[in-house]
């Protein structure tokens, strides 16, 4: 899936990502945060207070975290939903735990990606799974930091989810999902990412089963049916009844192809 | 060099590609590529010669994969823990291939190593932990494989017990609760096919409404043609063949060979049901699937195995 590899790297959270670089001072609260998060009671799922983490990296004020953060923010690369209001509206630890989710989720990302590029077949509901798939990887190495209040996936994620769905899925309804995907992660079955997939199914085909999606998904085949309609045209009846699967008719593919 | 997190995730994403497809050449490429690059962990390598003989054992005769899982777990337990995820799944496999080869002690053997993993998994996890069930059912059913005075009894009732547990603890409608149910519904029509008439009749109507709801459900999580669908739909058609729905079973029997792929279940069990239900419908037709299970089971299995005695006796059952 090559193709949808280049999209994905193009997306606005991954151009963000690029044009931050390695960015010290914010690596410093990302990997302070998620230290503090390790230590916390996981049952507990709260978050370490702002002037802890501060102190933690060895400032005096929070001002430096306003600051580190301001540069580049991550809202800038969200479109308007609820998701990046409740960011803009949420204090700074709220933006910090954005970030460092999708810092440290950036690996398991690369790895999907890497697995996609493999893979001859272009299906975007593989695509899609193992990317929940993924996101439960990542959720079980780093429950504390995946659960904390309040639960929001690694955005980048979730445009990544958008992308694969074709946009039939609003950002926040993908949020949601992934949202699910990490309380199940985090649960008794989250030692298998499969059955983490299992458990929010029927939630990640809604957008597929829309007559939008699979109308486009028809779209997508039209071109090769024609080509199989042209190549028909030109073969007898005999040879037409031996290339065919037995119980698909020749008006069946051309309808199909004409956009019946 | 990519990061473990970073291996692990692309080799999640292919290992889901290839239990579809069934091809191993990229888990092939990632294991050299892997082993070729100093600095990955052990864990992790195992973890993809594991993932890698997992779509081999789909193809190759069970007594090579039973060596190699022998061979793997040898090598594993020297350089892993006994709760590495990879280690636990291949002491499963090491066991389930123990079971399937067949040969003599075999199946004892198989009985001794999923005990031992159930005591196993109870100590690491608890006795309710997802993985300590899978042990579980593992148990009951290579109990019910072994097949002695009382074991299809013990495993009924083992199994009825962890599909109810699975129930009560994840729901009805998790494809980890599925599993034991299909696991129960095919013990009762192990128990169908040696009961009298009218007890036959009940366990094979309870089989078959189990299983028909199991097809269902496995039709809209993985689709049509999908091997977790397709173990559901054979099921159901033995179910319908101990109903006396013959010509029913033997229409679901011939979906699932139209679709069928290598490896993607017990070699020649569509065929042995089809030559059953077929035996008063069309005989000659019947000998030639029986035939055909024979041929693909002894791929398979050794000489002796009882899915082998099984398929030869039932062509001589049909005669020539």
């Amino acid at each position: 899936m090559v193709h949808l590899v280049l999209y994905l790297k193009q997306t606005p959270i991954s151009n963000w990502q690029k044009r931050l670089g390695t960015p010290a001072k914010r690596l410093e609260y990302y990997e302070t945060l998620t230290a503090l998060l390790r230590e916390t009671d996981a049952a507990a799922q709260s978050r370490p207070q702002r002037q802890r983490i501060v102190e933690e990296v060895g400032r005096q004020s929070a001002s430096t975290l306003y600051a580190a953060l301001r540069k580049l923010p991550l809202v800038d690369a969200i479109d308007q939903s609820a998701t990046r209001s409740r960011l803009e509206q949420g204090d700074i630890v709220d933006r910090l735990l954005a970030e460092t989710q999708i810092w440290s989720y950036h690996d398991h990302r690369l790895g999907w990606m890497n697995g996609l590029s493999r893979m001859r077949a272009e299906s975007t509901r593989m695509a899609a799974t193992t990317l929940l798939q993924t996101v439960a990887l990542w959720a079980a190495a780093e429950p504390a930091l995946a659960s904390s209040r309040p639960t929001i996936p690694p955005l980048s994620a979730a445009q990544d989810l958008c992308l694969v769905v074709e946009h039939h899925l609003p950002f926040d309804d993908a949020v949601a999902l992934l949202e699910r995907v990490i309380t199940e992660a985090t649960g008794p079955l989250g030692i298998s990412p499969d059955a983490v997939v299992d458990a929010v199914y029927d939630e990640l085909m809604r957008p597929y089963s829309r007559p939008e999606t699979v109308r486009d998904a028809f779209g997508r085949i039209r071109s090769s049916l024609r080509d199989i309609v042209h190549v028909l045209d030109r073969m007898s009846e005999e040879e037409i009844a031996a290339a065919l699967p037995s119980d698909v008719s020749l008006d069946t593919i051309r309808r199909l192809a004409k956009g019946a | 060099m990519a990061s473990e997190a970073t291996m692990l995730a692309e080799l999640h994403t292919v290992a889901v590609y290839t239990a579809d497809s069934g091809d191993a050449a990229m888990l092939e490429e990632m294991f050299e590529q892997a082993r070729s690059t100093p600095g990955h962990s052990a864990a992790l390598i195992f973890r993809i010669e594991y993932e890698l003989e997992k779509i081999r054992s789909r193809g190759r005769p069970v007594a090579d994969s039973a060596a190699v899982w022998d061979d793997l777990v040898r090598r594993g337990a020297v350089r892993l823990p006994p709760d590495d995820p990879a280690m636990l799944t291949a002491r499963s496999l090491r066991a389930q291939y123990t079971r399937r080869r067949g040969l003599p002690g075999d199946i004892d053997r198989a009985i001794e190593m999923y005990r031992d993993e159930q005591r196993l998994r109870e100590e690491l996890f608890s006795a309710d932990d997802p993985r300590t069930s899978t042990a579980r059912a593992n148990l009951a059913l290579t109990i019910r494989e072994r097949d002695r005075p009382g074991d299809l009894e013990t495993a009924r009732e083992l199994l009825e017990r962890e599909a109810l547990f699975r129930i009560d603890r994840y729901g009805p409608d998790r494809p980890f609760t599925w599993i034991a149910n299909i696991v129960f519904a095919q013990t009762l029509l192990l128990l169908a096919d040696r009961a009298d008439t009218d007890t036959r009749r009940d366990l094979a109507r309870q089989a078959a409404d189990l299983t028909r709801q199991m097809l269902q459900s496995r039709r809209r999580r993985y689709g049509d043609g999908h091997r977790s669908t397709l173990r559901a739909q054979i099921v159901y058609a033995h179910a319908l063949l101990l109903l006396g729905q013959a010509e029913d079973a033997v229409a679901e029997l011939r979906e699932v060979q139209a679709v069928e792929g290598r490896g993607m279940l017990d070699p020649g069990w569509s065929d042995y049901l089809l030559a059953r239900a077929l035996r008063d419908i069309h005989p000659g037709r019947a000998r030639t699937h029986a035939h055909r299970a024979v041929r693909l089971r002894s791929t398979s299995y050794l000489e002796g195995s009882r899915q082998l005695r099984e398929a030869q006796r039932l062509v001589s059952e049909l005669g020539d």
